[in-house]
């Protein structure tokens, strides 16, 4: 405990550190304030005036004459079955909806834990892991990382008060940013007086929970990867070197990248699960049938307990390599 | 490794290589060193002797190939969190966090091994530090870094204290507080190993002292008994230097004109008598007689300048 809070004063007074920790703080911020501004929840009087443009509007001629069109050629739309259900298909396509009269963006907080949600949690994680090299990195720069050991010698002692004094200052930080960021888009609906449906708040919050544990792992991982390497910079060329060329190279050697890239699995653990798109043969698209060879389904669903495996075996190595490294390397 | 007891820092058959690119280089040749308890210690060396290795392998900063060490009597580094808190080192440059204080780089120090507070002011201010303790250190003058490296080893209260260079860029008037204040440990007790290329200071401030070349053992014993072992030289003036040099080659004695003096000659030999007479005898009479006193400076660079073991072995034997 006492070392930890060495490491957390450590942490909180070094200014490149500081400078990220607020950063992680005020972007989201701004995320929201940016998503404020761009839209605004869609009361009751405004959707109901888009469902009468939407009935005046599905009352044109236009419309039934594609809801024929579609019904006659139904194959040519991929539309089989029952006449019933091809009907059914062939309305809900060709009909207008009130979504489309609402004439800005409309905030809805389950379709923005998709766009600005994501966002914040990509942010954090990427401040997070810079958290982690840069203040790992302070140390084998100045040199002082020797002074310390002189004073606690035990190597694995230090390591890990270190990574806890990183994983709490970034996870706690990570964990503030995202609720606020949901409050006040949340806040938002509650000036309107407009209701959020059930659980939609919940589910947001948890997303950006699970977003500040990624983060905090992030940091973890940035700060393993720099006690081992000794340097910041290296770090921060291995963490650009394996977004840019690391995704190519997973392009080129395998064709569901789904259980091997790190990007997709935190976007699984994030939120709770994430789709992606595969490269399909070919072959695939001079078929047409309802049941799709399974080697012709582009979309495909990683889980979020897939992406804590993924993401646990890549801290697991990163620690465990850098525990190793430390404890066994001279320290100059 | 035997008696060790008395001992404070004791190594055997310490050895450490470096596997490199271009092989391995071995900076450490299976040395024994011994420092007794109390006082001030000399490890000298030239440079990349092998000194700074040592002390880093002994304070766990490096791992040894093989050999054994020990610090109060405790094998380390297995025991060396149990006795840590009774060493202080400053190893080759202080290094500290920049963009801290001073004040704030030992008080972080002193919380990691839950040392109070007041520590830090009697650190600070041992070494001179009290009004600049504010101060970030990257603001630090080379003297001021130095010397709150050297706080940073008070801190504990150390009861051995391993100093690498300690009076690296200070001014003179440092390097005597310094010099003080490490004579002042030594004879308080603290038990001082003090590397340093400053041979003049080390005869000094230390009671004895080892010396290293190429990562062996040169010599090891008191500071003045290094200084005596070896042969004894006299300066001596005489009017006719060629026919002192006779009398004296004839009478077994090893001479050679002064380097300094015209009209003198160096004779090696720690009997003054026997060179008065023996050139009296021949009606040859001294106007100066005067021992030569040897330093450890020369005793260091008559040792390193040729780093065999068979000179090691010698030395050892005469001054040990």
């Amino acid at each position: 405990m006492r070392l930890l809070g060495v490491e957390l004063t450590r942490l909180r007074c070094r200014r490149a550190v500081l400078v990220l920790l607020v950063a992680m703080l005020a972007l989201p911020v701004v995320i929201g304030v940016i998503t404020l501004v761009d839209q605004e929840p869609l009361g009751p009087d405004a959707y109901e005036q888009a469902e009468v443009l939407a009935a005046e509007e599905a009352r044109q001629p236009y419309v039934q004459q594609g809801i024929d069109d579609c019904v006659r050629y139904a194959d040519e739309y991929g539309i089989t079955g029952p006449d019933a259900e091809v009907l059914e298909q062939c309305t809900s396509m060709n009909t207008p909806t009130a979504d489309q009269f609402v004439d800005y963006d409309p905030l809805d907080l389950a379709t923005a834990r998709d766009d600005g949600g994501l966002a914040v949690a990509v942010v954090l994680g990427m401040l997070a892991m810079l958290v982690g090299a840069t203040f790992a990195g302070h140390d084998w720069n100045t040199g002082s990382m020797s002074n310390q050991l002189l004073f606690e010698p035990r190597r694995g002692r230090v390591w890990t008060a270190k990574a806890l004094a990183v994983v709490l200052g970034t996870g706690t930080v990570a964990l503030v940013a995202s609720t606020v960021f949901w409050l006040m888009l949340a806040a938002r609906f509650w000036v309107d007086d407009i209701a959020i449906p059930d659980g939609v708040l919940l589910d947001s919050l948890q997303q950006g929970w699970r977003g500040a544990g990624v983060a905090a792992a992030g940091a973890l991982g940035g700060y393993a990867i720099t006690m081992l390497s000794r340097s910041t910079v290296f770090t921060i060329g291995l963490l650009f070197g394996v977004a840019v060329a690391g995704a190519i190279l997973l392009g080129l050697l395998v064709d569901d990248r789904g259980p091997v890239d790190p990007a997709i699995n935190a976007q699984a653990v994030i939120q709770d699960g994430t789709d992606y798109f595969v490269p399909v043969p070919e072959s695939c698209y001079t078929e047409m049938s309802a049941e799709p060879r399974p080697e012709c389904v582009e979309q495909r669903r990683r889980s979020l307990n897939g992406g804590l495996l993924h993401l646990g075996l890549l801290t697991v190595v990163a620690t465990g390599a850098s525990v190793v490294s430390f404890r066994r390397r001279d320290v100059p | 490794m035997n008696d060790t007891g008395q001992l404070v820092i004791e190594t055997a058959g310490l050895r450490k290589e470096f596997r490199g690119r271009r092989g391995t280089r071995v900076a450490v040749h299976g040395l024994d060193l011994a420092v007794p308890a109390g006082g001030v210690h000399g490890f000298l060396g030239p440079n990349g002797s092998g000194k700074t290795t040592t002390i880093r392998m002994l304070l766990g900063l490096a791992r040894a190939t093989s050999g054994e060490m020990r610090l109060f009597g405790e094998p380390v580094p297995a025991l060396l969190p149990a006795v840590i808190d009774r060493v202080g080192a400053v190893v080759e440059s202080p290094k500290f966090s920049p963009t801290f204080t001073g004040r704030r780089n030992l008080q972080l120090l002193a919380r990691s091994t839950g040392l109070p507070e007041s520590r830090v002011d009697a650190a600070l201010e041992t070494v001179g530090l009290t009004g600049r303790d504010r101060d970030r250190y990257k603001g630090y003058s080379l003297g001021m870094k130095q010397r709150l490296a050297i706080a940073a080893t008070l801190l504990k209260d150390p009861q051995l204290l391993i100093l690498d260079e300690p009076t690296n860029g200070l001014d003179p008037a440092g390097i005597r507080e310094i010099r003080e204040t490490i004579r002042g440990l030594g004879e308080r007790g603290v038990t001082v190993l003090l590397s340093s290329h400053i041979l003049a200071e080390v005869q000094q401030v230390c009671d004895s002292a080892t010396i290293i070349g190429n990562g062996r053992l040169l010599a090891s014993g008191l500071v003045r008994d290094l200084v005596d072992a070896g042969a004894t030289t006299h300066e001596v003036e005489v009017a006719d230097v060629d026919a002192a040099l006779a009398v004296l080659g004839r009478a077994g004695m090893s001479a050679a004109r002064s380097a300094t003096h015209p009209a003198g000659l160096r004779v090696e030999s720690d009997d003054p008598a026997t060179i008065t007479r023996t050139l009296g005898e021949a009606g040859l009479w001294l106007s100066a007689l005067t021992p030569v006193r040897r330093d450890l400076e020369s005793v260091f660079l008559e040792l390193t300048a040729d780093d065999t073991l068979g000179t090691a072995t010698d030395a050892q034997g005469g001054a040990s």
